[in-house]
């Protein structure tokens, strides 16, 4: 999914003067960062694996966020204003865990009778926030919204496998696939899994989603929703599971990195994710709370676009991975805090004991010897390549810097094209945008925890396949790892896929970033992973003393 | 003069009906002459995963199927009449003054713009008299006391304010009397009506911010005019007449000194009702301003215009108020 975590208008003139500093950093060595400690480009961080467990309940607490969301409607839900808000009022047949596994959410059990059949049995007695109780028509409703093209939904693809969602019991719902695909139940835990209450979402029409009851079952009912200020969850008494520790949330629209600083700093925030990695220093010696990292199965990269053009030859992508300074980027960029890497699928995204060698990947250090010789290999010295960058934050527009330090650094001819932020978003969806341009930065990160979620992007017709590659070995496998069920065996064949994703290098890696959670001294029980964007991590939320 | 009141009116009215149409033409029409297509313009409104039937529903609610005169037409007969809506499921109606709804929100934009005026009003309202209070009053103090310690002091006041941003005074400001001295709450809009004390509390830094640069340009307008005005005859007049030196001073120079301070208030506070970008930005205050510039990032193009009308209305009728007052400030004008 799409990262766009900073509206900072500074954030250009930010980017102008870091860039001095990627492209004169290097050095640095990388360990691997999944649950300890890691160094990158010079700094040292650790990763935790959760916050101290909260010590009893509060009236409330206060959470900065940097966007507003434009809705809070679960289809539409694709990116971490609407969905760090709508984890904890709507819920999904599946839950993805703070440890980024899953367990059942909604449903009390999942089986599968055969390759091509999800069977999900309710939990009984799950109230709505309106007072309703859910039902498997509820579930059916709320699966097949996502399916209709009128919904537009964000999740839709979820659905391409999908031949029919029936009832089957009271509380049983039956999904028939048209093919094997683990990656549908998988997906179950996220935002294409919410249930709704079919009666509210039909009551509110066009206009679900915007204020009111959301039909949802989760630990937090919407509040009030001030338009540009802010918007309050209240607790939920009838909630089926732990009742939240907290009354009352108050989520706080600041769109300014430094007043969102100064919030953490001064108490009118109590927490927030999403910290701006100019603000961790700060932050962390300001003894007025703690800062976090945790897992992220996030990755920074560079996506090619355009392959008739001079990136067209694979020697061209090697050689700007071999020549872009990364351990100078996470230095400079995200203040250390990162990992260089070579593949574009989180080391996190993997089972454990299944990540692939590091020797199928290509080396992590720049070398710019043999990128000048892969450059004049391919006739490319003096080419030009077309980079999109943009002020919608420092991620975007400092690694298209470095990018364009690396390429030039190597003979080509890289030009910068400046891209306003609506239009910018506008690359990730619409191929016309894409025009005239070799490649772009994008901030990925991932709703489930396979890597496969990442690598089937490069499968023939994919929307985010920006490049229009294809290979028919490489959608086979895809479609192998599809249907394979057992997470391990699936990760063999995903190694393989990897392979041959990185050896076309249609998305150029950079480095992967953690997240980021700061906690007053007030509060604590915020898990450190991503999995805030679907996981009701606010109920955890209680007082630290 | 109720025929000059009502001419400007007018006046005002045609305005801000070109004003209208350059906005529209602006942000409807450039982005086509740039090559932007009505699927490109709908596909920001349809999420990540695409499809064609999607963004053909979009073209067709937003109405960007439509002439570009068949498009304005619509925005200006809602003004005046209101007009249906298509919500994609049903029909709505959207009462005069209509200025569109939201691309983004899906709510209406008169309705927002009612929620976000007040915490515009309140930091123009606020900074606009602590800017006049500080810089007519450093400015008296300075021509009357030319050349001096105070004069001194007060002009090189005046220069750090001229020359520093908001955007740099604001968050240093934050810095020391918020993150670190504690005497203000983190600015935060707190409704007046709801809390005064808290709203003045949480209003001061924004307004110290937007009047610190703006009493610097009133401090040294009005020693300008203040010392120009001392020499004037009629000044001479009043002290050979005996008058005592402070009626001189207040009655008679400073009123005539106050013709262009009084002029440029006006379209200063004309302005900052129209939206105190920066500082808005800074202090996290959801005001008019801030919430255009979120406009522009999503091409959220009924906000723009909604916006951009009420930002000009402002701007307008602060004018109208500044002819206005003329007479009252300076006999002179009203003799003529």
């Amino acid at each position: 999914m799409l990262r766009i975590p900073w509206r900072s208008t500074a954030a250009a003139g930010t980017a102008l003067f870091l860039a001095a500093a990627v492209t004169a950093c290097s050095g640095g060595h990388t360990t691997n960062a999944s649950g300890g400690s890691a160094t990158s480009g010079g700094a040292a961080y650790a990763l935790s694996a959760a916050t101290p467990v909260a010590k009893g309940p509060i009236d409330s607490f206060s959470w900065a966020l940097y966007a507003e969301p434009t809705t809070l409607d679960y289809a539409q839900a694709f990116d971490y204003p609407q969905n760090m808000i709508l984890s904890n009022i709507c819920e999904s047949l599946m839950r993805w865990n703070p440890d980024l596994t899953e367990s059942p959410g909604l449903a009390s059990s999942v089986a599968q009778p055969d390759p091509t059949t999800y069977v999900y049995t309710l939990r009984s007695g799950v109230k709505f926030h309106d007072g309703g109780t859910m039902t498997a028509d509820d579930v059916v409703f709320s699966l097949k919204r996502q399916m209709d093209p009128a919904t537009g939904s964000t999740w839709i693809s979820t659905f391409d496998n999908v031949a029919s969602i029936t009832k089957t019991g009271a509380l049983q719902v039956t999904v028939k696939l048209k093919k094997p695909d683990s990656q549908f139940g998988e997906a179950m835990a996220n935002s294409a899994g919410t249930v709704v209450h079919a009666s509210a979402v039909q009551a509110a029409g066009q206009n679900y989603g915007t204020a009111g009851n959301l039909g949802c079952t989760g630990p937090y009912t919407l509040g009030t929703w001030v338009k540009g200020t802010s918007i309050e969850l209240d607790r939920f008494p009838g909630y089926w599971g732990k009742p939240a520790l907290a009354g009352k949330v108050v989520f706080k629209f600041i769109t300014d990195p430094t007043a969102l600083t100064n919030a953490l700093l001064t108490g009118a925030a109590d927490g927030g994710y999403l910290i701006t990695p100019d603000s961790y220093a700060r932050l962390k010696s300001s003894g007025v709370g703690n800062l976090y990292f945790g897992k992220s199965l996030t990755t920074i990269n560079l996506n090619v676009c355009n392959l008739s053009g001079t990136l067209g030859d694979v020697r061209v992508r090697k050689a700007l991975l071999l020549a872009l300074d990364r351990s100078g980027f996470v230095k400079a960029g995200l203040k250390g805090v990162g990992t260089v890497t070579s593949s574009i699928a989180p080391a996190d995204s993997w089972p454990a004991g299944a990540v692939p060698p590091a020797a199928d990947l290509a080396p992590t250090s720049q070398d710019l010897t043999q990128a000048k010789a892969l450059i004049q290999q391919a006739g490319a010295t003096g080419k030009t390549v077309t980079i999109a960058t943009s002020p919608i934050g420092p991620d975007v527009s400092l690694l298209a810097t470095a990018f364009q330090s690396a390429g030039t650094q190597i003979g080509l001819k890289v030009q910068l094209k400046t891209i306003a932020p609506d239009a910018f978003t506008a690359l990730f969806s619409d191929p016309k945008a894409r025009e005239g341009l070799d490649a772009f930065p994008e901030t990925y990160y991932l709703s489930t925890t396979d890597p496969l979620a990442i690598y089937h992007i490069f499968g023939t017709g994919d929307f985010e396949n920006y490049a229009g590659w294809s290979d028919p070995a490489y959608d086979k496998l895809i479609d192998q790892a599809e249907a394979e069920y057992d997470p391990v065996k699936r990760a063999a064949i995903s190694a393989r896929i990897q392979k041959i994703a990185m050896d076309q290098l249609l998305w150029i890696p950079a480095a992967e970033w953690p997240t980021s959670l700061f906690l007053d001294k007030r509060i604590t029980g915020a898990p450190t992973s991503i999995s805030y964007l679907y996981y009701p991590w606010a109920a955890d939320v209680g007082s630290a003393g | 003069m109720v025929t000059y009141i009502i001419r400007r009116l007018f006046a005002a009215v045609v305005l801000l009906f070109v004003i209208s149409m350059i906005t529209f033409f602006i942000f409807y029409v450039f982005p086509r002459l740039g090559g932007q297509t009505t699927e490109s313009l709908a596909s920001q409104f349809v999420g990540k995963t695409q499809s064609a039937q999607a963004i053909q529903g979009v073209i067709h609610r937003f109405g960007f199927d439509q002439p570009i005169w068949v498009q304005y037409g619509r925005f200006v007969k809602g003004i005046f009449f209101g007009y249906d809506y298509d919500t994609g499921t049903q029909m709505a109606h959207c009462y005069a003054p209509c200025l569109g709804y939201s691309f983004k929100t899906n709510t209406l934009v008169s309705t927002s713009i009612a929620q976000w005026l007040p915490v515009t009003i309140s930091l123009a309202i606020g900074a606009s008299i602590l800017w006049l209070i500080f810089g007519v009053s450093v400015g008296v103090a300075s021509a009357l006391k030319k050349g001096s310690f105070i004069d001194r002091a007060g002009m090189i006041t005046a220069l750090i304010g001229v020359s520093l941003p908001v955007y740099f005074v604001g968050p240093l400001l934050a810095l020391a009397f918020v993150v670190n001295w504690h005497i203000f709450p983190d600015p935060d809009y707190v409704a007046f009506t709801s809390n005064p004390v808290s709203w003045f509390t949480h209003m001061l830094l924004p307004w110290i911010a937007v009047a610190f640069g703006l009493a610097a340009l009133y401090a040294r307008l009005t020693r300008v005019g203040m010392l120009d005005t001392m020499n004037e005859d009629f000044i001479r007049t009043a002290r050979a007449k005996g008058l005592p030196e402070r009626t001189v001073i207040f009655k008679h120079a400073l009123r005539a000194a106050l013709t262009p301070i009084v002029t440029i208030f006006g379209m200063d506070l004309g302005f900052a009702l129209g939206g105190v970008v920066l500082a808005e930005q800074v202090f996290n205050l959801p005001g008019i301003g801030r919430e255009a510039v979120d406009a522009v990032n999503q091409s959220d193009l009924p906000v723009i215009m909604g916006v951009t009308i009420v930002a000009s209305a402002f701007i307008v009728l602060a004018n109208l108020v500044v002819d206005l007052l003329y007479g009252v400030v300076d006999p002179r004008v009203r003799v003529s």
